[in-house]
């Protein structure tokens, strides 16, 4: 039975994180966004550790407080909401937790989900892309040697988002054996592991808040008791882990969409011309209508691939349209939104400006929307 | 071919080698045949538990549907090249390849007697 009301739990969490948005990430994003690119900034870990955000991503058994994946998706898409680059933040931690909820042992659980945990608690980094292989996902030169007991691993991996703040990477590398994709493989390896070191923090256009750098690893050595999964089940774990982040993502752009447009609305129905609201006016009242529509369906098909992974069954087409809807309409409505706004949006310090490059910036992660669509039209 | 389209061709070359239909193996994994048929097809994602519950069904290692060099028992070509110049295997081969999947699989399994009645007597 489908059900489009959220219980009564979901709503409080869905409130008690909108308020969060508003009274703290919205004032703090600005100040970020503006700053020069740098490390995460403390105010923002402050509050990761403070709600222990990261709880929600691991089992009981580890000292988590895990969310279904519905409800996670509230959580999510309210702290898209108030910053994407918090989102993202978060987002990272996720995709690394994911990798080791869907392959790891119970060894590796054990030793690494409690570093996210309460006030100590750090993110975790997701080291897939390299500079050259772009979305090409299967074709990775991070090479992971063996070595008796061990690999070495030596790579890099860029963009990384929370690099040099996490407290593992999950770091897929290619054992080059000539197996193909049964040559790909994921490793845990410790933030601090001898050999890493982390590059310029990147100037990006969106998505400031959530600083990503070049992750580099020379004869990073670990041991074979590291490895998620067993040898070669690199390839399918990393497209589960994808089609999880895809659907998750997605909530972030809806939350983007919706403060894009709440800050929009309430423009539209304060700037009079001629003593009429300009929300008055069809052309900005229809645009306002057709926004509020989208933001409805794209949140839909977002609850959809959320509950179907909650149901545990495949959910990929469903994670690519949410994402290939979700984050199309949340950069729509921030571009619409800065020509309803004019002047308003352009001059200073405004977090319209601000959504709009993140929703830009939104679009690329996760795969692109020609990414999503392939893989649509590959399960046709 | 993609990834999923290989793992899909070595999930019906393993159902096949098993004699199960589409039907039968679907019933024994929980999914639809239509499911099956998008997995063999490689419509549908195969997911790691899914590959780890399937091959424990159809008696294959993991690795059989994602090692892209794998061979029944690993034998290099150079190997199978000599393996094939031995007495009657050639024609055994040939022979082999022109019947249906099922037929190949009543060969297999009257191989498989012969050998368990070679090592009972």
């Amino acid at each position: 039975m489908i059900s489009f009301e959220l219980s009564t739990e979901q709503k409080r969490v869905e409130l008690k994180f909108r308020h969060l948005a508003k009274k703290k990430l919205h004032p703090l994003s600005l100040k970020i966004d503006a700053a020069e690119p740098g490390p995460i900034d403390p105010a923002y870990l402050e509050i990761l550790a403070d709600e222990d955000l990261n709880a929600f991503l691991v089992p009981k058994e580890y000292g988590g407080r895990p969310l279904d994946f519905l409800t996670l998706s509230l959580v999510i898409e309210e702290l898209g909401y108030g910053c994407a680059g918090f989102a993202s933040i978060y987002g990272a931690t996720l995709h690394a937790v994911s990798a080791l909820l869907i392959g790891g042992s119970h060894d590796q659980k054990a030793a690494y989900l409690p570093l996210l945990l309460g006030h100590r608690g750090r993110p975790a980094g997701c080291c897939i892309t390299e500079a050259k292989g772009g979305s090409h996902t299967s074709s990775f030169s991070t090479n992971a040697h063996p070595d008796g007991e061990n690999y070495i691993i030596n790579g890099t991996k860029s963009p990384v988002i929370n690099a040099g703040y996490a407290a593992f990477y999950v770091i897929w590398a290619n054992t080059n054996s000539g197996r193909g994709t049964g040559d790909i493989n994921a490793f845990i390896v410790p933030g601090d592991a001898p050999g890493i070191s982390v590059g310029q923090y990147h100037d990006k256009l969106g998505l400031r808040c959530a600083p990503s750098a070049t992750v580099s690893f020379h004869d990073v050595m670990v041991h074979k008791s590291d490895m998620i999964g067993f040898p070669g089940s690199g390839y399918p774990l990393l497209m589960q882990s994808l089609d999880w982040g895809r659907a998750l993502f997605s909530a972030i752009c809806v939350g983007v969409a919706k403060a894009a447009f709440d800050q929009t609305a309430a423009f539209a129905k304060k700037r009079s011309i001629r003593n009429k609201p300009i929300i008055k006016n069809q052309g900005i009242g229809f645009s306002l209508a057709d926004y509020a529509t989208d933001i409805c369906a794209a949140r839909l098909l977002v609850w959809r691939a959320c509950r179907m992974m909650d149901r545990n069954v495949h959910y990929s087409r469903e994670a690519s349209m949410a994402k290939l809807f979700a984050a199309r309409m949340a950069a729509g409505i921030t571009s619409d939104g800065m020509l309803i706004m004019g002047q308003a949006a352009h001059t200073g310090p405004n977090l319209l400006a601000k959504f709009q490059r993140d929703a830009q910036v939104l679009r690329i992660l996760e795969g692109t929307d020609q990414i999503q669509k392939m893989i649509i039209s590959s399960q046709i | 071919m993609n990834a999923y389209e290989k793992i899909g061709k070595k999930l019906q070359e393993a159902r096949e080698e098993a004699g199960l239909s589409q039907e039968e193996l679907a019933k024994k994994i929980g999914c639809t045949q239509a499911s099956l048929s998008n997995y063999e097809l490689g419509k549908r994602r195969l997911y790691l538990a899914d590959l780890q519950r399937i091959g424990l069904l159809l008696g294959k290692q993991v690795t059989y549907f994602l090692d892209e060099s794998y061979t029944p028992d690993s034998f290099s070509l150079d190997e199978i090249q000599q393996i094939i110049k031995e007495q009657y295997l050639h024609e055994i081969l040939l022979a082999a390849k022109q019947l249906k999947a099922s037929q190949r699989k009543s060969v297999l399994d009257y191989i498989r007697w012969q050998q368990d009645q070679g090592a009972n007597q």
